[in-house]
């Protein structure tokens, strides 16, 4: 009998976000009570057609109650006690790991396959991840990632960690973000740009649009902006989308 | 117990009932098809959270009418004064660098870092200074205590730091467990429960402190113990809620024209309407539309900084005229 033939009506409630990105991929339909709010934006999830099939909820536990989850997913959360309470409530938590590395990310959709009782819901994600490991490039262009305001990665982060598979190489920033004199002054050979709400009026999109920045000297590409809040497992889109526009 | 105590005690009540059952769809839904789950909704999630919406307004009016007695300041309140921020400072330190996550040990580093603001006030102000050394002493403290929780915060382990932190330090009662709600009220209840048996010494303290002296309480004494006991008490709300800016203000301002303006006898009207206000304010954040969650510090600021600027521009006429 199939690990998952035991959890037949096993629901589960994902609280946060990120959490919501590895539920949404891994789940059927019907093993979904409750996605967060954020994930149903456009602007925030690019599963946000998924996302909303399912009721929504502002990332708390009341808000999630009446589903009678039987699982809930919860990653951080501040001064939040969503663990104890779940426990409480006869409700299974389980926290994601704020992922530091790439082999936290395969740790978490272990663990959101092992929740949903079929680990091998995880195996083609992995077998992706490896793939994309095993293949990345050997030399890798310096780099830098732009977000508004100059924010950018640190070095040694997930996300130059999964920005190095593409085989470009983040260049160390001090304070992770960078000056309109850097880019300047030492402009990098990529310019990876997220996109992430760029349509909106911000001090961050005006820094974007300074003149220094708009013909900074270096390959551009753009980035989804809203892959990049979590650095799961949606990254490995983002990944071969990076490497083809090097093609 | 004067009648206007009453009063107030009876519309906190309600409020609290109100603050119990609101919204009531997602409780009856639950008591139709799952009584036990809509009795656990009660006690294990809402329950906490209206306790420490009453308790921390109580702590914040009640600390804040303490500090004013204190400081002869109708300005000083535990914000004003960057105790809230030296709170956050502390709990930040302990949530995030030291990966610490039982409420009491988290309380008493919110308490350590309240304390601190407090000792730094102290000896940056004095206990008798003037109003505009008082408002800046609290202000750079309070600045400095903000920093630095930035900067443990960006240079913190997890790079979510930022954003994990954010709904809790700005004030928030949401998902909050019973044994958080003890760890913040207990130490909290029982420093705002030495701070009543304190309220002759205060009231003694406003007709000056050879007064105070001469009649077995030494001013020093007295100002240790309440600037200990208000971080005591602020601090370990702030670890489990955050900060919640302008209550402690607000309430004794409220409080002492119940009191006849006896520094001392304001202390309990005062924590009645701090409880009033954020059990109040916490009502409001629940009704906040769908998608957007605001805290409750937000809440309370909005309302607050127009008193406020009342009450400094109050001064600065009583000052030129």
């Amino acid at each position: 009998m199939p690990a998952s033939a035991l959890l037949i009506g096993a629901s589960v409630a994902s609280l946060n976000l990120c959490t919501d990105e590895y539920l949404l991929l891994l789940a059927r339909p019907q093993e979904v009570a409750s996605v967060s709010f954020l994930s149903q934006d456009r602007q925030e999830s690019p599963l946000w057609r998924s996302a909303r099939r399912f009721p929504a909820n502002r990332g708390s536990i009341e808000d999630v109650l009446v589903r009678r989850p039987s699982v809930v997913l919860t990653m951080g959360g501040g001064g939040r006690a969503t663990r104890l309470l779940a426990s409480r409530l006869h409700i299974r938590p389980v926290e994601l790991l704020s992922p530091l590395s790439l082999g936290d990310v395969a740790a978490n959709l272990r663990t959101v396959a092992g929740v949903l009782g079929e680990p091998r819901r995880a195996t083609p994600w992995l077998q992706e991840l490896a793939r994309l490991q095993r293949t990345s490039p050997t030399k890798a262009k310096d780099t830098l990632w732009l977000s508004g305001g100059g924010q950018s990665l640190t070095a040694g982060s997930i996300g130059a960690q999964w920005l190095r598979l593409a085989g470009l190489e983040q260049r160390p920033l001090p304070g992770g973000r960078a000056s309109l004199e850097t880019l300047l002054v030492r402009p990098p050979a990529v310019l990876v740009q997220s996109r992430y709400r760029s349509a909106q009026v911000s001090s961050g999109e005006r820094w974007l649009d300074h003149p220094i920045v708009r013909n900074v000297r270096a390959q551009r590409m753009a980035a989804d902006g809203r892959r990049w809040t979590c650095m799961g497992p949606l990254m490995i889109g983002e990944i071969e989308r990076l490497r083809a526009a090097q093609r | 117990m004067t009648r206007p105590t009453a009063l107030l005690l009876a519309a906190l009540l309600l409020l609290a009932a109100l603050h119990l059952l609101v919204p009531l769809g997602p409780w009856l839904e639950l008591r139709r098809s799952d009584p036990g789950l809509a009795s656990l909704l009660l006690t294990e999630i809402r329950l906490p959270r209206t306790l420490l919406a009453a308790g921390y307004g109580a702590v914040l009016g009640m600390t804040g009418a303490a500090l004013q007695a204190l400081f002869a300041n109708p300005l000083a309140s535990p914000d004003i004064t960057g105790s809230s921020s030296g709170a956050a400072l502390g709990a930040v330190l302990g949530a995030y660098w030291f990966a610490i996550v039982d409420p009491l040990a988290l309380a008493a580093f919110g308490a350590g870092g309240a304390a601190l603001a407090l000792v730094a006030l102290l000896l940056l102000a004095g206990r008798r200074s003037d109003t505009a050394t008082l408002l800046l002493a609290g202000v750079a403290i309070a600045l400095a205590a903000g920093a630095a929780t930035s900067l443990l915060l960006a240079l913190a382990p997890s790079p979510f730091a930022f954003y994990d932190s954010f709904e809790w330090l700005m004030g928030s009662f949401v998902d909050r467990s019973l044994p958080q709600a003890a760890a913040a009220l207990v130490p909290a209840g029982l420093a705002c429960a030495i701070l009543v048996r304190r309220a002759h010494a205060l009231d003694l303290m406003a007709l000056g402190e050879d007064v105070s002296a001469s009649l077995g309480y030494p001013p020093r004494r007295v100002a240790v113990e309440v600037v200990g006991l208000s971080a005591i008490a602020v601090g370990a709300c702030v670890s489990v809620c955050g900060a919640i800016g302008f209550v402690g203000l607000i309430a004794p301002y409220a409080a002492r024209r119940l009191s006849g303006g006896h520094p001392g006898r304001a202390l309990v009207p005062a924590a009645l309407v701090g409880a009033i206000l954020v059990v109040l304010a916490d009502l409001f954040v629940r009704s906040a539309p769908a998608g957007r969650i605001v805290p409750v510090g937000i809440v309370t600021t909005v309302v607050g900084t127009p008193l406020f600027i009342w009450l400094v521009v109050g001064m600065r006429r009583r000052l030129t005229s």
